[in-house]
Protein backbone atom coordinates (compact mmCIF):
# COMPACT_ATOMS: atom_id res chain seq x y z
CA UNK A 1 0.00 0.00 0.00
CA UNK A 2 1.48 3.37 -1.02
CA UNK A 3 1.78 6.39 1.27
CA UNK A 4 -0.75 8.09 -0.98
CA UNK A 5 -3.35 5.39 -0.30
CA UNK A 6 -2.66 5.60 3.43
CA UNK A 7 -3.07 9.38 3.30
CA UNK A 8 -6.27 9.10 1.30
CA UNK A 9 -7.87 6.68 3.74
CA UNK A 10 -6.77 8.63 6.83
CA UNK A 11 -7.91 11.92 5.26
CA UNK A 12 -11.25 10.46 4.23
CA UNK A 13 -12.15 8.96 7.58
CA UNK A 14 -10.68 11.69 9.77
CA UNK A 15 -12.64 14.42 7.99
CA UNK A 16 -15.80 12.31 8.24
CA UNK A 17 -15.15 12.06 11.98
CA UNK A 18 -14.41 15.78 12.34
CA UNK A 19 -17.43 16.99 10.37
CA UNK A 20 -20.89 15.77 9.42
CA UNK A 21 -19.92 15.22 5.81
CA UNK A 22 -22.03 14.32 2.80
CA UNK A 23 -20.22 13.28 -0.37
CA UNK A 24 -21.77 12.92 -3.81
CA UNK A 25 -20.72 12.61 -7.42
CA UNK A 26 -17.64 10.40 -7.01
CA UNK A 27 -18.93 8.45 -10.03
CA UNK A 28 -18.09 11.53 -12.13
CA UNK A 29 -14.37 10.98 -11.56
CA UNK A 30 -12.91 9.09 -14.53
CA UNK A 31 -11.92 5.49 -13.77
CA UNK A 32 -8.75 5.91 -15.80
CA UNK A 33 -6.89 8.47 -17.85
CA UNK A 34 -5.82 12.01 -17.03
CA UNK A 35 -8.14 14.65 -15.62
CA UNK A 36 -8.15 17.95 -13.79
CA UNK A 37 -9.95 18.28 -10.47
CA UNK A 38 -10.83 21.89 -9.61
CA UNK A 39 -12.46 23.05 -6.40
CA UNK A 40 -13.28 26.08 -4.32
CA UNK A 41 -11.11 26.55 -1.23
CA UNK A 42 -12.61 27.56 2.10
CA UNK A 43 -10.61 25.79 4.75
CA UNK A 44 -7.56 23.74 5.69
CA UNK A 45 -9.89 20.75 5.65
CA UNK A 46 -10.57 21.03 1.90
CA UNK A 47 -7.46 19.20 0.62
CA UNK A 48 -8.14 16.35 3.05
CA UNK A 49 -11.76 16.10 1.95
CA UNK A 50 -11.33 16.65 -1.79
CA UNK A 51 -8.33 14.33 -2.16
CA UNK A 52 -9.42 11.89 0.52
CA UNK A 53 -12.73 11.17 -1.21
CA UNK A 54 -11.35 11.06 -4.75
CA UNK A 55 -10.69 7.44 -5.73
CA UNK A 56 -7.85 8.41 -8.09
CA UNK A 57 -4.39 9.82 -7.39
CA UNK A 58 -4.44 13.60 -7.68
CA UNK A 59 -1.35 15.81 -7.80
CA UNK A 60 -2.55 19.01 -6.14
CA UNK A 61 -0.82 22.35 -6.44
CA UNK A 62 0.29 23.59 -3.01
CA UNK A 63 1.94 26.88 -2.20
CA UNK A 64 5.70 26.49 -2.05
CA UNK A 65 6.02 27.99 1.44
CA UNK A 66 4.24 24.95 2.86
CA UNK A 67 7.18 22.78 1.85
CA UNK A 68 9.46 24.79 4.13
CA UNK A 69 7.19 24.65 7.20
CA UNK A 70 9.06 21.62 8.56
CA UNK A 71 10.98 18.59 7.32
CA UNK A 72 8.08 16.36 8.29
CA UNK A 73 5.58 18.42 6.31
CA UNK A 74 7.95 18.52 3.33
CA UNK A 75 8.11 14.71 3.43
CA UNK A 76 4.33 14.49 3.77
CA UNK A 77 3.59 16.84 0.88
CA UNK A 78 6.02 15.16 -1.52
CA UNK A 79 4.57 11.75 -0.62
CA UNK A 80 1.00 12.86 -1.31
CA UNK A 81 2.01 14.09 -4.77
CA UNK A 82 1.73 17.81 -4.00
CA UNK A 83 3.25 20.13 -6.59
CA UNK A 84 5.06 23.15 -5.10
CA UNK A 85 3.90 26.35 -6.79
CA UNK A 86 5.71 29.62 -6.20
CA UNK A 87 2.98 32.22 -6.05
CA UNK A 88 5.25 35.22 -6.47
CA UNK A 89 6.22 34.37 -10.05
CA UNK A 90 4.99 32.44 -13.06
CA UNK A 91 6.14 28.97 -12.06
CA UNK A 92 6.97 27.10 -15.25
CA UNK A 93 8.33 24.07 -13.38
CA UNK A 94 5.06 23.59 -11.50
CA UNK A 95 3.20 23.62 -14.83
CA UNK A 96 5.70 21.11 -16.32
CA UNK A 97 5.21 18.80 -13.34
CA UNK A 98 1.43 19.00 -13.70
CA UNK A 99 1.53 18.24 -17.44
CA UNK A 100 3.88 15.31 -16.75
CA UNK A 101 1.40 13.92 -14.20
CA UNK A 102 -1.36 14.14 -16.82
CA UNK A 103 0.84 12.38 -19.39
CA UNK A 104 1.32 9.66 -16.79
CA UNK A 105 -2.48 9.27 -16.64
CA UNK A 106 -2.98 10.83 -13.20
CA UNK A 107 -5.22 13.65 -12.02
CA UNK A 108 -4.06 17.18 -11.31
CA UNK A 109 -5.83 19.26 -8.69
CA UNK A 110 -6.09 23.03 -8.63
CA UNK A 111 -7.80 25.45 -6.28
CA UNK A 112 -8.66 28.03 -8.91
CA UNK A 113 -8.87 30.89 -6.41
CA UNK A 114 -5.21 30.32 -5.54
CA UNK A 115 -5.77 30.59 -1.79
CA UNK A 116 -8.25 29.90 0.97
CA UNK A 117 -11.22 32.22 1.06
CA UNK A 118 -11.04 34.96 3.67
CA UNK A 119 -14.78 35.36 4.09
CA UNK A 120 -16.37 32.13 2.85
CA UNK A 121 -17.21 33.49 -0.60
CA UNK A 122 -15.89 32.32 -3.96
CA UNK A 123 -12.95 34.55 -4.95
CA UNK A 124 -11.83 35.45 -8.47
CA UNK A 125 -10.12 32.59 -10.30
CA UNK A 126 -6.44 32.88 -11.24
CA UNK A 127 -6.20 33.42 -14.96
CA UNK A 128 -3.06 31.30 -15.22
CA UNK A 129 -4.82 28.37 -13.56
CA UNK A 130 -7.76 28.51 -15.96
CA UNK A 131 -5.33 28.87 -18.88
CA UNK A 132 -3.62 25.65 -17.79
CA UNK A 133 -6.96 23.78 -17.86
CA UNK A 134 -7.41 24.74 -21.50
CA UNK A 135 -4.04 23.44 -22.71
CA UNK A 136 -4.11 19.61 -22.68
CA UNK A 137 -7.76 18.90 -23.52
CA UNK A 138 -8.37 16.51 -20.63
CA UNK A 139 -11.71 16.41 -18.76
CA UNK A 140 -12.13 18.91 -15.96
CA UNK A 141 -14.02 17.64 -12.90
CA UNK A 142 -15.50 20.55 -10.95
CA UNK A 143 -15.86 20.08 -7.23
CA UNK A 144 -17.81 22.22 -4.77
CA UNK A 145 -17.24 22.30 -1.03
CA UNK A 146 -19.81 23.89 1.29
CA UNK A 147 -19.65 24.23 5.04
CA UNK A 148 -15.91 23.80 5.56
CA UNK A 149 -15.54 27.54 6.17
CA UNK A 150 -17.98 27.20 9.06
CA UNK A 151 -16.12 24.07 10.19
CA UNK A 152 -12.64 25.58 10.19
CA UNK A 153 -12.06 29.14 8.94
CA UNK A 154 -8.59 30.70 8.82
CA UNK A 155 -8.68 32.23 12.25
CA UNK A 156 -9.66 29.33 14.47
CA UNK A 157 -7.26 26.75 15.86
CA UNK A 158 -9.53 23.73 15.78
CA UNK A 159 -12.49 22.56 13.68
CA UNK A 160 -16.15 22.56 14.68
CA UNK A 161 -18.35 19.59 13.89
CA UNK A 162 -20.81 21.05 11.40
CA UNK A 163 -22.49 19.84 8.22
CA UNK A 164 -20.14 19.86 5.22
CA UNK A 165 -21.02 18.85 1.69
CA UNK A 166 -18.61 17.78 -1.01
CA UNK A 167 -19.92 17.41 -4.55
CA UNK A 168 -17.99 16.25 -7.61
CA UNK A 169 -19.67 17.51 -10.76
CA UNK A 170 -19.92 16.13 -14.26
CA UNK A 171 -16.81 16.39 -16.45
CA UNK A 172 -16.40 19.56 -18.51
CA UNK A 173 -14.63 19.23 -21.86
CA UNK A 174 -13.03 22.46 -23.02
CA UNK A 175 -11.11 20.81 -25.87
CA UNK A 176 -7.46 21.31 -26.77
CA UNK A 177 -6.19 24.87 -27.06
CA UNK A 178 -2.69 24.46 -28.42
CA UNK A 179 -1.58 28.04 -28.66
CA UNK A 180 -1.49 30.86 -26.15
CA UNK A 181 -3.80 33.10 -28.27
CA UNK A 182 -6.28 30.17 -28.47
CA UNK A 183 -6.24 29.80 -24.71
CA UNK A 184 -6.56 33.54 -24.16
CA UNK A 185 -9.62 33.69 -26.42
CA UNK A 186 -11.32 30.85 -24.53
CA UNK A 187 -10.24 31.94 -21.07
CA UNK A 188 -13.02 34.29 -19.97
CA UNK A 189 -15.83 31.97 -21.10
CA UNK A 190 -14.17 28.95 -19.45
CA UNK A 191 -13.67 30.85 -16.19
CA UNK A 192 -17.28 31.96 -16.18
CA UNK A 193 -18.55 28.45 -16.91
CA UNK A 194 -16.45 27.04 -14.07
CA UNK A 195 -17.59 29.80 -11.71
CA UNK A 196 -21.25 28.99 -12.39
CA UNK A 197 -20.76 25.23 -12.01
CA UNK A 198 -18.59 25.42 -8.87
CA UNK A 199 -20.92 27.97 -7.24
CA UNK A 200 -23.80 25.58 -7.82
CA UNK A 201 -21.89 22.56 -6.50
CA UNK A 202 -20.77 24.58 -3.46
CA UNK A 203 -24.27 25.61 -2.41
CA UNK A 204 -25.05 24.57 1.17
CA UNK A 205 -27.02 21.36 1.71
CA UNK A 206 -30.75 21.97 1.43
CA UNK A 207 -30.28 25.34 -0.33
CA UNK B 1 0.97 57.57 4.80
CA UNK B 2 0.41 54.22 6.52
CA UNK B 3 2.94 52.19 8.44
CA UNK B 4 3.05 48.99 10.45
CA UNK B 5 5.53 47.08 12.58
CA UNK B 6 6.51 43.86 10.84
CA UNK B 7 8.89 40.95 11.05
CA UNK B 8 10.85 41.04 7.80
CA UNK B 9 12.36 38.05 6.00
CA UNK B 10 14.06 38.23 2.60
CA UNK B 11 14.35 35.31 0.24
CA UNK B 12 17.92 34.06 0.20
CA UNK B 13 17.65 31.09 -2.14
CA UNK B 14 15.39 28.61 -3.85
CA UNK B 15 15.70 24.88 -3.40
CA UNK B 16 14.54 22.02 -5.57
CA UNK B 17 11.79 19.70 -4.37
CA UNK B 18 12.28 16.16 -5.65
CA UNK B 19 10.33 12.95 -5.23
CA UNK B 20 12.26 9.74 -5.90
CA UNK B 21 14.86 11.77 -7.76
CA UNK B 22 12.36 13.52 -10.04
CA UNK B 23 12.13 17.30 -9.89
CA UNK B 24 8.67 18.43 -8.72
CA UNK B 25 9.33 22.14 -8.34
CA UNK B 26 11.03 24.75 -6.26
CA UNK B 27 10.47 26.38 -2.94
CA UNK B 28 11.91 29.56 -1.50
CA UNK B 29 14.17 29.67 1.54
CA UNK B 30 13.71 32.78 3.62
CA UNK B 31 16.57 34.40 5.50
CA UNK B 32 16.62 35.26 9.19
CA UNK B 33 13.70 37.39 10.40
CA UNK B 34 14.26 40.91 11.76
CA UNK B 35 11.99 43.55 13.19
CA UNK B 36 11.23 46.34 10.77
CA UNK B 37 8.67 48.77 9.40
CA UNK B 38 6.47 48.68 6.32
CA UNK B 39 5.43 52.11 5.06
CA UNK B 40 3.21 52.92 2.12
CA UNK B 41 1.96 56.15 0.66
CA UNK B 42 0.42 57.19 -2.63
CA UNK B 43 3.74 56.90 -4.51
CA UNK B 44 5.79 54.10 -3.03
CA UNK B 45 6.22 51.21 -0.66
CA UNK B 46 9.14 51.08 1.78
CA UNK B 47 10.52 48.20 3.83
CA UNK B 48 13.05 49.16 6.50
CA UNK B 49 14.73 46.60 8.71
CA UNK B 50 18.25 48.04 8.95
CA UNK B 51 19.67 45.50 6.50
CA UNK B 52 21.13 45.72 3.02
CA UNK B 53 17.94 44.74 1.19
CA UNK B 54 15.85 47.51 2.81
CA UNK B 55 14.60 50.15 0.43
CA UNK B 56 11.80 52.10 -1.19
CA UNK B 57 10.11 51.17 -4.44
CA UNK B 58 7.57 53.11 -6.52
CA UNK B 59 4.29 51.23 -6.85
CA UNK B 60 4.92 50.64 -10.54
CA UNK B 61 8.05 48.66 -9.61
CA UNK B 62 6.18 46.15 -7.45
CA UNK B 63 5.95 42.85 -9.37
CA UNK B 64 3.40 40.89 -7.30
CA UNK B 65 1.48 41.10 -4.04
CA UNK B 66 0.00 38.19 -2.16
CA UNK B 67 -1.04 37.27 1.35
CA UNK B 68 0.37 33.91 2.38
CA UNK B 69 -1.25 32.51 5.53
CA UNK B 70 -0.49 35.11 8.19
CA UNK B 71 2.05 37.11 6.20
CA UNK B 72 2.28 39.30 3.13
CA UNK B 73 4.73 38.69 0.29
CA UNK B 74 5.92 41.40 -2.08
CA UNK B 75 7.87 40.59 -5.23
CA UNK B 76 10.24 43.46 -5.97
CA UNK B 77 12.71 44.38 -8.73
CA UNK B 78 16.02 42.46 -9.04
CA UNK B 79 14.22 39.21 -8.22
CA UNK B 80 13.76 40.19 -4.58
CA UNK B 81 11.03 38.65 -2.46
CA UNK B 82 10.18 39.95 0.99
CA UNK B 83 7.86 38.32 3.48
CA UNK B 84 6.25 40.54 6.10
CA UNK B 85 4.63 39.16 9.23
CA UNK B 86 2.48 41.77 10.94
CA UNK B 87 2.85 42.14 14.70
CA UNK B 88 -0.53 43.68 15.34
CA UNK B 89 -2.38 43.98 12.07
CA UNK B 90 -4.00 41.88 9.40
CA UNK B 91 -1.99 40.86 6.31
CA UNK B 92 -5.23 40.80 4.35
CA UNK B 93 -5.91 44.46 5.16
CA UNK B 94 -2.42 45.43 4.02
CA UNK B 95 -2.71 43.30 0.91
CA UNK B 96 -5.88 45.17 -0.03
CA UNK B 97 -4.34 48.56 0.76
CA UNK B 98 -1.20 47.97 -1.31
CA UNK B 99 -3.19 46.44 -4.17
CA UNK B 100 -5.44 49.50 -4.17
CA UNK B 101 -2.48 51.91 -4.25
CA UNK B 102 -0.69 49.92 -6.96
CA UNK B 103 -3.85 49.81 -9.09
CA UNK B 104 -4.23 53.58 -8.68
CA UNK B 105 -0.61 54.13 -9.70
CA UNK B 106 -1.10 52.04 -12.87
CA UNK B 107 -4.22 54.01 -13.80
CA UNK B 108 -2.52 57.36 -13.11
CA UNK B 109 0.37 56.30 -15.34
CA UNK B 110 -2.05 55.28 -18.13
CA UNK B 111 -0.90 51.65 -17.87
CA UNK B 112 -4.40 50.19 -17.72
CA UNK B 113 -6.59 48.49 -15.15
CA UNK B 114 -4.90 45.86 -12.99
CA UNK B 115 -6.81 42.57 -13.27
CA UNK B 116 -4.41 40.31 -11.36
CA UNK B 117 -1.77 40.88 -8.69
CA UNK B 118 -0.13 37.47 -8.62
CA UNK B 119 1.92 35.65 -9.81
CA UNK B 120 2.59 38.93 -11.60
CA UNK B 121 0.73 42.16 -12.08
CA UNK B 122 -1.44 41.94 -15.19
CA UNK B 123 -3.29 44.88 -16.71
CA UNK B 124 -5.92 45.27 -19.37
Amino acid sequence: MSWYTVFRLVAKWSTRALTRMEVSGTANIPRDGPFFLVANHLSTLDPLMVQGNCPRRVHFFAKSTQFTASRAFHWFLTNVSAIPARRYRVDAQAVRTALRALEHGDGVGIYLEGERSWDGTLQPFRRGAVRLLLKPGVPVIPCGVAGSYEAWPRWTRSPRRVRVSLRYGEPIHFGVHDTRPDRDRALDAAAEQLRVVISDLARPSGA
Amino acid sequence: MYSAAVIVSWRVSESAVRYRGVLRGFTESMGPPARGTLTVDREEVAVEDGRRDSGRWPHLAVRAIQASSSSLQLSLPDDRLVQLRFLDDSPRRWEELIRHLVAEAYERAGRGRVVEFQPRIVTR
